[in-house]
């Protein structure tokens, strides 16, 4: 057993260590996971008493080819500099086109927020939040009925019956 | 491209220098030296502590299996850090039962009869 701790799992240990750091520096890591579901932004012009400049955002819905295409692409947010790696990913950006750049804008990107969600579409706001507190929205509810009060009972009857038989 | 989860595979082999430079120092130093020792107990706890981290740093790197880590022609490359994850463990417990002490008698004892209700050491049964 001591030889087993001391040598042989050790220069097993190491080998495949070894070989596992040689692998994560040839394929480099995982890009990130497809982004289908979440909704990118991109700048649009503020509407009158948005607030402060920039944070008017018009959201965009990019399709998931574009989107995983896009993330096999990613190298973070576009650094301009001469050297020759950083040119190559320039040109792979711009073969990727505006899902690359989509992406490229999320790193900095603020939050849409449900004040300004108020301030910038006040009737669309007011009217899904009436929606959501009568219980007249699809989502507010507790979906369709599954059983209704009559077959409820007839099912509690027969249960009845065929107990006391 | 860069994620700060890879910060744990850093860690880990931060902490497999440490323990095999600290194993390589208690081994050529002797049991009577890592028990009777101030120094010895030192690099004894230097060498456990180590071995926790390497165990615990270990654990995120197997985990992004649950982060899909086997895209793009990477499934070597996690498959060959989950196995080296559960050899060091096998390699932990090793270093339990050789502390040669009252200690290392018991967890062997255990371990055995552990093995033995699995079925794994039938020849060695009683």
């Amino acid at each position: 057993m001591y030889t087993y701790h001391v040598l042989l799992l050790p220069v097993v240990v190491i080998a495949l260590v070894s070989a596992h750091i040689l692998l994560v520096r040839r394929t480099g890591i995982v890009p990130p996971l497809p982004l289908g579901e979440l909704a990118i932004h991109a700048p649009a012009a503020d509407p009158p008493g948005a607030g402060a400049p920039g944070r008017g955002m018009k959201r965009r819905r990019l399709s998931n080819a574009e989107l995983n295409e896009a993330a096999r692409h990613y190298d973070g947010p576009y650094k301009p500099t001469t050297d020759q790696g950083a040119v190559r990913r320039d040109r792979r950006r711009r073969v990727v086109g505006a899902a690359s750049d989509d992406l490229s804008l999320l790193a900095d990107d603020r939050p849409s927020t449900i004040a300004q969600w108020s301030r910038q579409m006040p009737v669309d706001f007011v009217t899904t939040a009436v929606s959501e507190l009568d219980g007249s929205s699809g989502t507010a509810g507790y979906g369709r009925r599954t059983t209704t009060t009559a077959t409820a009972s007839r099912s509690h009857s027969s249960t009845c019956r065929s107990g006391l038989a | 491209m860069s994620s700060w989860i890879y910060i744990f595979g850093v860690l880990t082999i931060a902490a497999l220098v440490i323990i095999i430079a600290s194993g390589s120092v208690l081994g050529l130093k002797g049991p009577a030296w890592w028990h009777y020792t101030s120094v010895g107990h030192f690099f004894n706890s230097i060498h456990l502590c180590r071995s926790s981290c390497f165990l615990l740093h270990g654990h995120p790197p197997v985990g992004q299996v649950f982060m899909a880590a086997w895209r793009g022609g990477r499934s070597r490359t996690w498959m060959s850090g989950a196995i080296t994850f559960l050899i060091s463990i096998a390699a932990a417990f090793t270093g339990y039962v050789s502390q040669q002490n009252f200690d290392a008698q018991w967890i062997a004892t255990q371990a055995k009869d552990g093995l033995n209700s699995t079925g794994i050491a039938r020849s060695s049964t009683s």
